[in-house]
């Protein structure tokens, strides 16, 4: 779809929501306790969020979503509207003025909102830091099992003539938006065709998300197994369905051991792939577990090299390759953890960009910036210390390497500068180089400013 | 089958979007309104086989938007259009007899497919 023709629409209503934001906020300093100005803000909010997704600006509906879970949990009172809270809003308001700025010159994904968003989010859910769910604990072997109540009822039900009892297996595609609603309507267009007994996980869990994307469903129905098969398999956003036949009598009760599962896929009911419960391939992990498990491995490496120095008199063949492999395995696992930590070094090149460009308009210069190796991967800790030192390189690109247009245009040289950054591996190091085809530093400049600020004396730079 | 839908939403940005999914998709849009209570008055007034219902609005939100509509007229077919992080409202909006939901950001084929089943 064409997105740039509802771009003029979107920026209109973009400015008229960021205006009614900054009023009812205003308003709700002063009448914290105002509900019907809160959910003005959070339709603002809320609209922005919709409207900034359709049209894939994902830094502004990044922004926006965690405004609204902020928004969501003061609507609830789960906190309560506080100064601080309320200046964050408003930081939050600049933000997207300026996201919407940049969304006007097509530059949004140049804005840092990271440090914002991490402050809704540490807000919104009232924690330190927020570790995505264990997936494993989720990923438990589904299988109806039913209690005496539930056998009992099973029983009544099935008394009704050509009543049988099916178990139903729904597989929603791994892509479906809020399963939860999803699964809900499975379960009632079940309830339509039966008496659903029960389903696993339960209709609670499933409501709130708390499955992959395979759920199992005890229906005692007079349906017959391809009306139910092809009625749950035309819900939208259904991958696949298995019904099948059940005896009460052959499934052992609630708590004993599983012996097998209860549903396998029969042959001829519905041909596709079995269900297969995705596993995450990332985990987010709290940068400080990854500090603590660095300082662990240092500790572990000083005291294999003490160990080593105190066996030294007593060496035996054994010991001495004992030794050998707890000094392979600990490498192994410096070099493991090191990894670990490493983050391509596009994260802290990014804002360099608007930040050349910035400068230049500044300064009357004209330049661009080349980034290669930007994919090159850094240690988080070098990651987050070496934003400034390469900033202030590059402003001195600009600011001493990098002529005027017209005196580049004297020397013959295009009038927009370049400054190239690199980054590459280069075995143990990675290695940064910054470059730009200005003037160079003149050493003459350097040395006058040093005599006349009294540093060094004529004579020793002359020498 | 029908063809006739109303558009539900307060974002004028929204409505051309959706709009521009039902037109390339052969549907002929009747009417649109801003907020719940709109969509009633435009609900009487027009004849519309289908409704595209936003959830968040001013005035009257979607869902009390849809009890009123199934209370004129129980025969009412009407689509909510959520976001991300709406599950326990769509449920609420589906237990008042909204047939389906749409979520945003919209995929024409899903809105489509959506459509077509709720229509079919």
């Amino acid at each position: 779809m064409e997105i740039s023709q509802y771009l003029s629409v979107f920026m209109d209503e973009c400015a008229e929501h960021l205006q009614t934001l900054n009023q009812s906020l205003l308003e709700l300093e002063n009448d914290p306790e105002n509900a019907e100005l809160l959910n003005t803000i959070f339709r603002a909010a809320h609209t922005l969020k919709g409207a900034s997704m359709t049209m894939g600006f994902n830094k502004m509906a990044a922004l926006t979503s965690a405004m609204e879970d902020v928004l969501s949990a003061l609507r609830k009172k789960e906190i309560p509207v506080t100064s601080e809270v309320v200046s964050l809003l408003f930081e939050c308001l600049d933000l997207l003025e300026v996201l919407a700025q940049g969304i006007g010159s097509g530059r949004e994904e140049d804005i840092e909102i990271a440090g914002v968003v991490q402050q809704l989010k540490r807000l919104s859910s009232g924690e330190e830091a927020t570790l995505l769910p264990v997936v494993g604990e989720k990923r438990r072997e589904l299988q109806l099992r039913y209690t005496p109540q539930e056998r009992e009822a099973i029983a009544a039900a099935l008394a009704e003539e050509g009543a049988t009892l099916w178990h139903v297996s729904v597989t929603l595609k791994s892509d479906c938006l809020l399963k939860g609603a999803r699964a809900f309507m499975v379960l009632r267009e079940l309830g339509r065709l039966g008496e659903v007994i029960k389903s696993v996980p339960d209709a609670k869990e499933l409501e709130d998300e708390q499955f992959q994307d395979l759920f199992l469903v005890g229906l005692v129905s007079r349906e017959p197994r391809e009306r139910i098969a092809q009625l749950i398999g035309d819900i939208i956003d259904v991958a696949h369905v298995v019904v099948e036949r059940a005896e009460l009598e052959a499934i052992p009760p609630e708590r004993r051991a599983p012996r097998e599962p209860v549903v396998v896929p029969e042959p001829g009911v519905k041909p596709g792939a079995p269900p297969v419960l995705p596993a995450g391939q990332t985990v987010r992990v709290d940068i400080r577990k990854l500090d603590d498990l660095m300082n662990l491995v240092g500790e572990l490496v000083i005291n294999r090299a003490r160990l080593e120095q105190l066996c030294a008199p007593y060496r035996t063949r054994d010991l001495e390759e004992l030794l050998e492999q707890v000094g392979r395995l600990t490498l192994e696992l410096q070099n493991r953890v090191l990894k670990a930590r490493m983050v391509p070094g596009a994260n802290v090149f990014r804002r360099f960009p608007r930040l050349v460009r910035d400068l230049c308009r500044e300064m009357g210069k004209e330049a661009v910036l080349v980034i290669r190796g930007a994919e090159t991967e850094l240690d988080r800790t070098v990651i987050d210390e070496i934003g400034d030192p390469l900033m202030h390189i590059l402003r001195n690109c600009l600011d001493h390497g990098i002529e005027s247009p017209a005196e580049r245009q004297a020397k013959g040289k295009p009038p927009t500068g370049t400054i190239t950054l690199e980054a590459r591996q280069d075995g143990n190091n990675v290695v940064i180089v910054i470059a730009d085809d200005g003037q160079g530093v003149d050493l003459e400049r350097v040395a006058a400013k040093a005599v006349e600020m009294n540093i060094v004396t004529r004579p020793r730079w002359t020498r | 089958m029908g063809n006739r839908v109303l558009v539900v939403d307060d974002a004028a940005f929204m409505r051309m979007m959706i709009k521009d999914i039902l037109r390339k998709g052969g549907y002929q849009v009747v009417g649109e309104a801003e907020d719940g209570i709109k969509a009633i008055e435009k609900y009487r007034e027009l004849k519309q086989d289908l409704v595209t219902m936003d959830i968040t609005m001013p005035d009257m939100d979607g869902i009390t938007a849809v009890k009123e509509i199934r209370a004129i007229d129980p025969n009412a077919v009407i689509i909510m259009c959520s976001a991300m992080g709406q599950q326990a409202m769509v449920i609420d909006a589906i237990q008042a007899g909204a047939k389906d939901f749409i979520v945003k950001p919209f995929q024409p084929d899903r809105v489509l497919e959506a459509i077509r089943k709720v229509l079919g």
